[in-house]
C-alpha cells in the first residue's frame, strides 16, 4: 500500500501556494499556512530541490539538442524530471504548460510513477474548484514584491480541501 | 487570331457587327446559358442549403478567364459552417465572468440576484420567440420532398431535348416561404416541429412548451418531469436530473439566470407569475447529485 | 536516481518533411491538428446550442453598455479585461482537455496554426482562417463571412459603430489571457470587424515574446 507523507502546489512565481504534511503519529495534518513557519521553510526547501534538479536537467538536454527549424527563444524544449528517489522516500512531480508544480511525497513503494493520480488532482480536483473559478484569485503573487518566492497566499478553498482528503485519504 | 475570337464569345453580342437585338428564344437555344443555367456546381444553382457560402475569384489576368459564359471563372467553394454547437465550457466561461462582473463591478446594486434574473428574462425574451418561430414551422413537408419540389424549378430536362426556359415552372410564394422556413429551422435541428399554436391559453400548455422544445433547444434535451404540487394548484414544478450548466461555483447565480429565463417565457405568454425559484435537491436521488427543480408559481 | 523524460509526445512528426519543402505549409501537422481538432470536441466536450450562446452574449454585453453608460472606450477595454481573465482559466482547460496529444510548438506559425485549428474548434466550433505575416511576425486570425458565433444576429447602431465598439472583443483578450498562461507575452487586437462595416473580421497578434521563468531569490 502507498503511503503519502506530504502534498504540495507551487506557481509559477515559485511560491507554495498550498500544501499540507501528515503527522501519523499525532494523526494530524499540518497545512502550509501564513504562521506555520515550519511548513513554510519546508515547502522552500523542497522547491529549491525541485527547482535546482529541473534546471540541472534542462542543461544537459540542451547540450544534445539536435537544431532543427523551431524558434528556441519563444518556445524553449522543456525536460521536466518526473520523481526523485532517496534511500527512504520518492518525489514525484508533475509540472502543468501553465507553471504549476504539483509534488507528492510517498514511501518507495510507490513504485514508477503517481501520475495518474497527479494528473487527476490537476484535472479534476484543482481545475473544478480552483482553475475554473472565476472567483479565485488569477494570480497568487498580487505584487511584484511577492514574486520569486517571497509569496505568502495560499488556496483557501473548502471544496478543494475536502475533496483532496477524500481522495488521499486511503494513502496518508 | 481574329479580334472576336481574343475576347470570346460576350453572350451572343458580336462586338464586329455591332448590337442587335436578341429574342429570349434565340437566348433559350444558346447551350452555354442553359448549361450555365442547369450546372449544378455553380453555387447560384444550387439546391443545397448553405448558411455561407465563400466565392473566391479567379485571377482576372488571363483572358479566358473574363469570359462572360464561362462556368469556372467563379470558382464557389461550398462551405458548411453550420454551427449547431459550441461546446459547454465556452458557454460556462463567459456566463460565470459576466456573473462575476455583476456581482464585484456594480456596486451600486443592492440585489445582484435580481440583476441576473432580468439578464435572464432578457434571453428568455429572444428564446421565446426564436424557438416558437421555429417550432410552428409546417410541418408538411419532409427535406427530401421538398428539395426534390425544388429540383423541378430548375430545367432538368436534356438540354438537346427541349431548349425553351418554361416561365411556369417558376417558384410560388408559398414554396418559397416553406424553403425560408426549413433553411432557418435547420440550426435548430434539434427542436422538433410541434403543433403548439401561437396561443398557448393553458399553463400546463406553456410548460410543456418550455419542458419540451426550449429546453431541447438550450440544453439538447428534454427537462424530466413536470409536476403540480398537490396542495397547490397554482405550483409547478419542473425537474431537471442532470443540469448541464451545473457548476461547482455560482450555482445559485447560474439559477437565477434559468430562473429568469423561464419567468420571462411564462411571462410573455401571457400568464402573470409571481415567481420562479430553483432547488438543488442534492440528497433526493443518490444518482442525480445536481438534480435540479425550478418552482413556477402563477398568479390566479 | 533522477528519470528526466522530455514533455513532448510528438515532436518529430512534422520536423523532418519540412526540411524537404521549405517555405510551405507544414501539411501532415495541418492534417493532424485538423483531425485532433475535429476528434477532440466530438468526444470530450459537452456541446450547448450555439445561438444560446450568441443570445446569451448579446443580453450581457448590452448590460455591460449600460453598467459603462454608452462609454465605447471603457467597454472595449472592460470586454478585453474580462477576456484576459477568461483566458488565463480556459488554457488549463484546455490542455486538460487535449491532454497530451497536442504537438509541441515549434515557431509562430504552428502557435497560429494551433490556435486556429484546435482552440477555436474545441470551444466555439469554428475555424478562422489563419495568416501569417512573415516580416512583421503577425499572426492574423480572419473569421470569413459569419463564422464568429459572436455576432450572429447583430447589427450595430450608428453610434457604436462611428464610436468602433468591437463587439467580440472579448476573444481578442481571450487570447491574450491563455498566451500569458503558457509564458508567452503578446499584443492582441481587434484589427477589423464587419459589424463596423470593414470587408473582414481580423484579429490580429503580434510582438509574441517569450517570459522568462522566474528564479527564486539567491539564484
Amino acid at each position: 500500500m502507498v503511503k503519502v507523507y506530504s502534498f504540495w502546489i507551487f506557481d509559477k512565481h515559485c511560491n507554495c501556494i498550498y500544501g499540507f504534511e501528515y503527522d501519523s503519529i499525532k494523526q494530524k495534518v499540518h497545512k502550509v499556512e501564513t504562521d506555520n513557519h515550519d511548513m513554510i521553510a519546508k515547502s522552500k526547501i523542497l522547491y529549491g530541490l525541485v527547482f535546482s534538479l529541473t534546471s540541472l536537467t534542462t542543461r544537459y538536454y540542451y547540450s544534445n539538442k539536435i537544431t532543427n527549424e523551431s524558434d528556441d527563444s519563444l518556445f524553449p524544449q522543456k525536460s521536466n524530471f518526473r520523481k526523485i528517489t532517496t534511500g527512504l522516500y520518492t518525489v514525484h512531480t508533475f509540472k502543468t504548460e501553465t507553471g504549476l508544480i504539483f509534488a507528492l511525497l510517498a514511501d518507495l513503494e510507490s513504485g514508477d510513477s503517481m501520475d495518474i493520480e497527479l494528473q487527476y488532482i490537476y484535472r479534476q480536483i484543482y481545475m473544478n474548484n480552483v482553475g475554473l473559478n472565476p472567483l479565485a484569485p488569477l494570480d497568487y503573487a498580487e505584487t511584484e514584491t511577492e514574486a520569486k518566492g517571497k509569496g505568502f497566499r495560499q488556496i483557501k478553498n473548502d471544496n478543494f480541501d475536502k475533496e483532496l482528503y477524500n481522495f488521499l485519504e486511503p494513502l496518508l | 487570331m481574329t479580334f472576336k475570337d481574343s475576347i470570346g464569345d460576350l453572350f451572343g453580342y458580336d462586338p464586329v457587327s455591332g448590337p442587335q437585338i436578341v429574342d429570349l428564344v434565340n437566348l433559350n437555344k444558346d447551350e452555354d446559358i442553359l448549361s450555365a443555367f442547369n450546372d449544378t456546381d455553380n453555387i447560384f444553382n444550387s439546391n443545397e442549403i448553405t448558411n455561407t457560402v465563400s466565392v473566391s475569384y479567379a485571377p482576372t489576368n488571363s483572358i479566358t478567364s473574363t469570359k462572360v459564359s464561362s462556368n469556372n471563372q467563379i470558382t464557389a467553394e461550398k462551405q458548411f459552417n453550420v454551427q449547431g454547437e459550441v461546446s459547454t465550457s465556452a458557454y460556462i466561461f463567459v456566463l460565470l465572468e459576466f456573473i462575476k462582473m455583476v456581482v464585484v463591478d456594480c456596486t451600486e446594486l443592492e440585489d445582484h440576484d435580481q440583476k441576473l434574473r432580468e439578464i435572464g428574462e432578457d434571453v428568455g425574451f429572444k428564446l421565446l420567440e426564436l424557438v416558437k418561430f421555429k417550432s410552428t414551422v409546417p410541418a408538411i413537408l419532409p427535406t427530401a420532398v421538398l428539395n426534390e419540389k425544388l429540383l423541378t424549378y430548375k430545367h432538368t430536362s436534356n438540354i438537346k431535348n427541349s431548349s425553351s426556359v418554361d416561365i411556369s415552372q417558376t417558384p410560388k410564394a408559398v414554396d418559397i416561404y416553406k424553403h425560408i422556413f426549413l433553411t432557418s429551422s435547420l440550426s435548430s435541428k434539434n427542436i422538433q416541429t410541434s403543433n403548439t399554436s401561437l396561443k398557448d391559453l393553458k399553463k400546463l400548455s406553456i410548460l410543456e412548451f418550455i419542458h419540451g422544445p426550449i429546453w431541447r433547444y438550450m440544453f439538447g434535451k428534454k427537462a424530466d418531469d413536470i409536476q403540480q404540487l398537490k396542495n397547490n394548484s397554482l405550483e409547478y414544478i419542473i425537474i431537471d436530473n442532470d443540469p448541464l450548466l451545473s457548476s461547482l461555483v455560482l450555482t445559485s447565480q447560474i439559477n437565477e439566470f434559468i430562473c429568469g429565463i423561464i419567468k420571462s417565457c411564462v411571462v410573455n405568454s401571457g400568464f402573470e407569475c409571481f415567481e420562479v425559484t430553483a432547488h438543488v435537491m442534492e440528497k433526493d436521488d443518490p444518482d442525480w447529485p445536481n438534480k435540479t427543480v425550478y418552482v413556477i408559481k402563477f398568479v390566479k | 536516481m533522477v528519470s528526466s523524460v522530455p514533455d513532448t509526445s510528438i515532436s518529430t512528426t512534422g520536423s523532418s518533411s519540412s526540411a524537404a519543402i521549405k517555405n510551405s505549409p507544414n501539411y501532415s501537422n495541418v492534417v493532424f491538428l485538423k483531425q485532433l481538432g475535429e476528434q477532440v470536441f466530438q468526444q470530450n466536450m459537452k456541446k450547448i446550442n450555439a445561438e444560446f450562446l450568441t443570445i446569451t452574449y448579446g443580453s450581457l454585453v448590452k448590460v455591460l453598455i449600460d453598467h459603462y453608460k454608452d462609454d465605447v472606450e471603457k467597454c472595449n477595454q472592460k470586454l478585453k479585461e474580462m477576456g484576459k481573465n477568461i483566458g488565463s482559466r480556459l488554457i488549463d482547460d484546455f490542455y486538460s482537455k487535449v491532454t497530451t496529444q497536442i504537438p509541441r510548438c515549434n515557431n509562430l506559425k504552428d502557435l497560429g496554426n494551433t490556435l486556429s485549428l484546435v482552440a477555436f474548434k474545441l470551444y466555439l466550433n469554428c475555424v478562422p482562417k489563419f495568416l501569417f505575416d512573415e516580416e512583421e511576425k503577425i499572426i492574423k486570425l480572419r473569421f470569413d463571412n459569419d463564422i464568429n458565433i459572436f455576432s450572429k444576429f447583430v447589427e450595430l447602431p450608428d453610434e457604436y459603430k462611428n464610436k468602433r465598439l468591437y463587439y467580440s472583443n472579448i476573444i481578442a483578450g481571450i487570447i491574450e489571457g491563455a498566451l500569458s498562461g503558457i509564458a508567452l507575452k503578446s499584443d492582441v487586437i481587434y484589427f477589423s470587424d464587419t459589424l463596423l462595416g470593414d470587408p473582414f473580421s481580423e484579429i490580429h497578434i503580434a510582438n509574441v515574446k517569450r517570459i522568462k521563468d522566474e528564479v527564486p531569490m539567491g539564484q
